[in-house]
């Protein structure tokens, strides 16, 4: 492990070096993505930016009722502690509570989690499910994309190298909208996800008919991906335990996991279904009680 | 039982202060000017000839001290009982990992920068990775064709003749008791199975890490994160044919063990690269390396026949275990041999088979780990006892009270019963279970179960230790011995002991180990034997530390040493309150003559050996046997295999406890490294390649997949023994035994599915029960 | 290209010359001598080299020394100035939480952590926070009975 540290002090300086190193220069936020890989000899960048002294990065900030905007450089854990997430956006909550030990949690940064675009990244699921954005930043231009755009495969995303992911725009939920982010994971916060289900709902206020859906599965496909199809074959109906399961097989059907070390493709097609129902199920519950 | 005023009390640990300041010192807490980094350029084939090696680019990197290859390596072949294995590979590599080049540099970067510049060219072989495919005559992979020549270290008897109908066995050993084939015929029932138990490894939290260096007297000497110096020092000097006294081993504290870190391998490379370079080295692996170069459990296979009458009562019992080696026999002859030990030890079986086999194939190093060979045995016969029981309609635990060995009893190895407190413990786990009440109605997708299961392990008999005490003037007892601190508790013990036969507070009394300039001769700790072994070393020093006192003090009080006794550093004649002496007052004094300088006991003790005949049958092979039981409640989810270990108790006897709390620790830790072996660790291997050689993806427990709090017991069964120090006896590996088929017992009884092989990881259980379930539907 | 970077160690200033890529972990160890900080895995896995910085848990050897310039960082040896030990250390004692002591430091300090931030936790509470601490020794049932009992006593310390 040998590189050289910069430590921009603005965002204009470290676009910057960015555009001057390009594919020789990678971003540290982190780093506990980063430092492993290094450490493992899969990369050997000859630059290596550190964004920590960027404080715009690590702001979080409404804009008017609509738009919760997070800094990629804020730390999972900080995300876990907001008060403001967890009021509105619970999901979000819960998702950065399953990422990694409370020693991972405290430097590990959201934009780092989405950057390192591992398919299991736990932060993934939930933020897609939300609708949310990123902006991706250059010297030259400012561009927003779907976060759902966002990944194009392991380790790959649409980022070009003099960009840097800066910001992450989540719409907030509106009112009677519910979201769970289950993880299926042997070891709990420890391991990666063989699957982790995000999935966000809306129904009616006064019954059971959902009005919109969205879920996001991770770790059963090349990236975090929408189970369209299941989505669409709850989405404008009245719920019911018939519906549930066969929205949880169609979400199964839409995986196309691999098989590796950690689980094989049959176990993780198995469990996106397990865990879609579970996940449907632990909502619905939900609504019920609160109609 | 006997009151002593330290033996039996859980005073704190003599070595926990200098821990929880961060203050004890392990191998890489200390540093050498000029010291260089060693790494291992490694195969990256199961199984090839290496046919060429250019190093020549590495060696202009700048940084680079020394480059070694098999062929820089002595000209003869290394191991622990069978010699099999060059330093570093000559011609062939056998797993995948195996050392085809060391590199000395600057730092551990450069180092592993060379790595990438040496060009090896090697040509595949065929590889076996089933040790029952192995063993067969036609594999067609035969690993060391030259295995008729190699040597053994010593004459055990268990490396056999070579057999050329099996040629990549390399270990062998049989147990015969009475007559089997008349036992099945006596047999009203007979239950017969098949039980695998996977290798896994002992994740130690401190790396295996060994330096090197030259001292100023020109003496090879190695600081390491090792068990067994003495060994090691044997081991360096034959294997670079330097005297024995030009070699020094040390060890500091060491950062667990659980029967790995015995085997000399990183030792041997750091002292081969020292030697190449003069100067010092260090060779510390990083936890990938820990996982496939140095050795895991040995995979191993279970046939197991059991023969009983219709009133439970076992009458024959036919056993036959393949273990898996790996690509070297390292520890396995040992394992081998051992694993028959455990067989024998929890039940009364009249007629008795047993065969055992270690075998080479191509996968990770297998060998010892916390049981030699006996978790895999107690594995199937903890689960047949279960069966037999279900098939009599008997309960379990009736079944195994039945058939416990008793005090008295000759078991199936033709020893006598001593000191079994395994009907003790099987009550005792039962009732903090209540065994006699159902488990919770289960709830959703979890099956709630219990299980229960016995335990046992042996410390082996033919082994020596010694034990310096030194008597200081200020008021200090200085205990030197040679085993080894890896973390279960063997300075307190020894502590505890020699405060006791001085009669002096424990905290008078200094500890010092683990270097052969001082420390004296000892095997290692293994086997579960410190306690026992150096514990009655150390007894016989203090006495011959304490006669040495008498003799002076007798002098000076003018009364007869056989009258004198101690306590708190003051002699006292017995019947003469006035005939008293301090201890200080009988070192000389400043007068310039030379009377008394040095007080400094020494005790010695060889456990009664009997070699085993050819029926593996001997009054005295084992020096005792320990015994426990563990009874466990899990929740297994049938959606998602998952298996949760809800509440869990152990209950062993050690004897007499030398530190009760300390015995706890052992029972905790064995129910925690216990649960990671059965339902979480697993290597993932493609052709030999261990896929997850990591703290990620090899999954050892958490604080939240052990139970804590009122969910988890450690129980002590007193059960003196009469040769024992204080009656005690060793504990740290039979705590491990019993908890594998404890739960594998509970699985049954919530899902109604017997599994056969470990580890119950949530996919596997996930696919058993899935397959279960098709089968049940017509 | 190294640089200087200011830590506050224990109280202490330090100053030190360091290389770009090196981690906390090897600066306390290699450059301040701080042996306290152990090394188990160096991918972040096993827990054993956590300090505190800025009073929060972090694996150091998966943080680069440059990014802790000016911070506070504690290690185990800073618990216990001039011998008077943390009730965490005297309750790892007393508790026998310690065995092979190698994930013991790192343990303490991730435990320390919790409590500075939640005073008063659960048992299940405790579980959670320390799953990021291997140890294969004790399986983990005193290391818990030391934090509840740790816990219990700074209340007290702290009423008074």
């Amino acid at each position: 492990m040998r590189f050289e540290l910069l430590r921009p002090q603005t965002l204009t300086e470290a676009l910057t070096l960015l555009d001057k190193y390009r594919e020789r220069g990678k971003i540290i936020a982190g780093g506990t993505d980063l430092l492993v890989n290094i450490k493992d000899r899969l990369i050997n960048p000859d630059y290596v930016i550190d964004i920590d002294n960027i404080p715009a990065l690590s702001d979080m900030h409404y804009d008017g009722e609509q738009l919760l905007t997070i800094g990629a450089g804020a730390t999972i854990r900080t995300l876990e502690r907001s008060d403001d997430v967890a009021k509105k956006c619970p999901v979000i909550t819960q998702a950065a509570g399953q990422l990694g030990s409370i020693a991972i949690r405290n430097v590990a940064t959201v934009g780092g989690n989405l950057c390192s675009a591992i398919p299991s990244a736990d932060m993934a699921p939930a933020l897609i499910g939300l609708g949310s954005r990123v902006k991706l930043t250059s010297l030259q231009q400012q561009r927003i994309v779907a976060l759902e755009d966002f990944f194009t495969g392991p380790h790959t995303t649409v980022m070009r190298p003099d960009e840097l992911l800066t910001e992450i725009e989540i719409p907030l939920p509106k009112p009677g909208t519910k979201g769970i982010y289950l993880k299926h994971a042997i070891r709990g916060t420890m391991d990666c996800a063989i699957v982790g289900v995000a999935v966000i709902i809306s129904i009616s206020a006064s019954g059971n008919n959902c009005q919109d859906i969205r879920i996001v599965l991770g770790a059963v496909a090349p990236t975090p991906i929408r189970a369209r199809n299941a989505e669409a074959i709850v989405r404008g109906q009245d719920i019911d335990g018939f519906l549930v399961n066969k929205c949880a097989e169609m979400a199964a059907h839409e995986a196309t996991p691999i098989s590796d070390a950690r689980a094989s493709a049959e176990y993780r097609r198995e469990m996106t279904k397990i865990f879609t129902r579970q996940a449907l199920r632990a909502l619905w519950q939900d609504m019920s009680v609160d109609s | 039982m006997t009151e002593y005023s330290v033996v039996g009390k859980s005073i704190p640990r003599v070595d926990a202060f200098a821990k929880v300041t961060g203050r004890a010192k392990f191998t890489t807490d200390y540093s050498f000017p000029r010291m260089l980094f060693a790494k291992i350029l490694r195969s990256p084939y199961a199984h090839a000839r290496v046919l060429h090696i250019d190093s020549s680019r590495a060696k202009q990197l700048p940084g680079v001290r020394a480059i070694c290859e098999g062929k820089d390596v002595p000209d003869k072949l290394v191991g622990l009982m069978l010699l099999d294995q060059y330093l570093i590979a000559r011609d062939v590599v056998r797993y995948v990992g195996e050392p085809v080049a060391v590199v000395a540099a600057d730092s551990a970067e450069i180092a592993e920068d060379a790595l990438d510049l040496i060009d090896v060219e090697y040509e595949e072989l065929p590889a076996v990775f089933d040790g029952e495919q192995a063993m067969r005559q036609d594999c067609p992979v035969v690993l060391h064709p030259d295995l008729p020549k190699y040597k053994g270290i010593r004459s055990a008897g268990s490396l056999p003749p070579p057999d050329p109908d099996r040629p990549n066995v390399f270990s062998t050993w049989r147990i015969r008791q009475g007559d089997i084939d008349k036992g099945f015929q006596e047999a009203d029932l007979i239950v017969e199975n098949k039980y695998t138990s996977h290798g896994f490894n002992h994740c130690c939290l401190e790396p295996h890490v060994a330096d090197a260096w030259m001292d100023e007297e020109g003496r090879l000497c190695v600081r390491a994160s090792r068990r067994a110096i003495w060994r090691l020092r044997s081991i360096i000097s034959d294997t670079f044919d330097i005297p024995r006294s030009r070699v020094r081993t040390m060890e500091p504290y060491v950062g667990g063990a659980f029967g790995s870190k015995a085997t000399p391998r990183q030792d041997l490379i750091a002292c081969l690269m020292t030697l190449a370079t003069g100067r010092p080295v260090r060779l510390l692996l990083t936890r990938e390396e820990v996982f496939f170069d140095t050795y895991s459990s040995n995979p191993t296979v279970v046939y197991i026949k059991d023969g009983v009458t219709g009133d439970g009562t076992l009458v024959a019992r036919e056993m036959k275990l393949i273990l898996d080696s790996g690509a070297y026999s390292q520890h396995t002859v040992y394992v081998v041999r051992n694993g028959g030990f455990g067989s024998v030890g929890t039940y009364r079986v009249p007629n008795f088979k047993w065969d055992a086999y270690g075998v080479y194939t191509n996968n990770f190093l297998a060998g010892s780990l916390r049981g030699f060979g006996s978790p895999a045995a107690e594995f199937a016969i903890e689960q047949q006892m279960d069966i037999i029981a279900e098939e009599l309609a008997m309960d379990p635990v009736e079944l195994r009270q039945k058939n416990i060995l008793r005090e008295g009893d000759r078991n199936s190895m033709g020893m006598v019963t001593h000191s079994i407190g395994a009907e003790q413990c099987l009550a005792k786990v039962a009732d903090w279970i209540e065994w006699n009440n159902q488990p919770k109605a289960s709830s959703g997708p979890w099956k709630i179960g219990k299980g229960i299961a016995l335990g046992n392990k042996y410390t082996t008999a033919d082994t020596t230790s010694c034990v310096f005490v030194k008597v200081h003037p200020d008021r200090v007892l200085e205990v030197r011995h040679g085993v080894d601190p890896t973390g279960q508790g063997v300075n307190t013990v020894l502590a505890q002991m020699a405060a006791e036969e001085f009669r002096i507070p424990v905290e008078n009394v200094r500890v010092t180990w683990g270097d052969t300039d001082s420390s004296p001769y000892d095997r290692h700790s293994g086997s579960s034997r410190s306690t026992w072994n150096t514990g009655l070393a150390l007894i016989r020093a203090c006495q011959d530390a304490k006669r040495q006192v008498f003799a002076v003090a007798a002098t000076k009080l003018g009364v007869n040493p056989a009258d004198l006794e101690t306590k708190d550093w003051v002699v006292s004649c017995r019947g003469h309150p006035q005939k008293v002496i301090p201890i200080s007052d009988l070192f000389s004094s400043l007068r310039f003559v030379p009377t008394i300088a040095e007080f400094l006991g020494r005790g010695e003790y060889t456990c009664p050996f009997i070699p085993e005949d050819s029926n593996g049958q001997s009054e005295s092979v084992a020096a005792y046997w320990s015994h426990g039981a563990h009874a466990v409640e899990i929740a297994v989810n049938s959606d998602t295999g998952e298996v949760k270990v809800q509440r869990i108790v152990g209950a062993f006897d050690m004897g007499t406890p030398i530190n009760p709390k300390m015995c706890e620790q052992q029972i905790e830790g064995g129910i925690g490294m216990g649960i990671g072996g059965c339902i979480y660790e697993e290597f993932v291997t493609d052709r030999g390649r261990v896929l997850n050689p990591n703290f990620h993806d090899y999954r050892i427990p958490t604080t939240t997949e052990v139970p804590s709090g009122k969910n988890v017991s450690a129980v002590i069964a007193y059960v003196p023994h009469s040769q024992g120090p204080y009656g005690a006896k060793g504990l740290g590996e039979a705590v491990l035994s019993s908890v594998a088929p404890a739960v594998f017992n509970a699985f049954y009884n919530a899902t109604g599915v017997r599994l056969f092989e470990q580890p119950l990881t949530a996919e596997r259980v996930w696919r058993m029960l899935r397959k279960t379930n098709k089968a049940d539907t017509p | 290209m190294k640089q200087m970077i200011e830590l506050n160690v224990n109280g202490v200033k330090e100053e030190v010359l360091i290389e770009p890529w090196w981690t906390l972990a090897e600066v306390l160890r290699d450059q301040l001598n701080l042996m306290s900080v152990k090394v188990g895995c160096n991918k972040g896995d096993c827990g054993s080299c956590t300090v505190l910085v800025n009073g929060e848990a972090v694996k150091s050897c998966l943080l680069l020394a440059a990014k802790a310039n000016g911070k506070d960082i504690v290690t185990v040896e800073g618990l216990s100035m001039d011998d008077k030990l943390d009730p965490l250390q005297e309750a790892f004692i007393e508790h026998f939480a310690v065995q092979c002591g190698f994930c013991t430091p790192g343990m303490i300090l991730c435990a320390k952590a919790l409590l500075n931030e939640n005073p008063d936790p659960t048992e299940q509470e405790i579980r959670e926070a320390l799953r990021g601490n291997l140890c294969r020794c004790t399986g983990y049932v005193k290391i818990i009975e030391a934090v509840l009992a740790a816990k219990g006593r700074l209340n007290i310390r702290s009423s008074r």
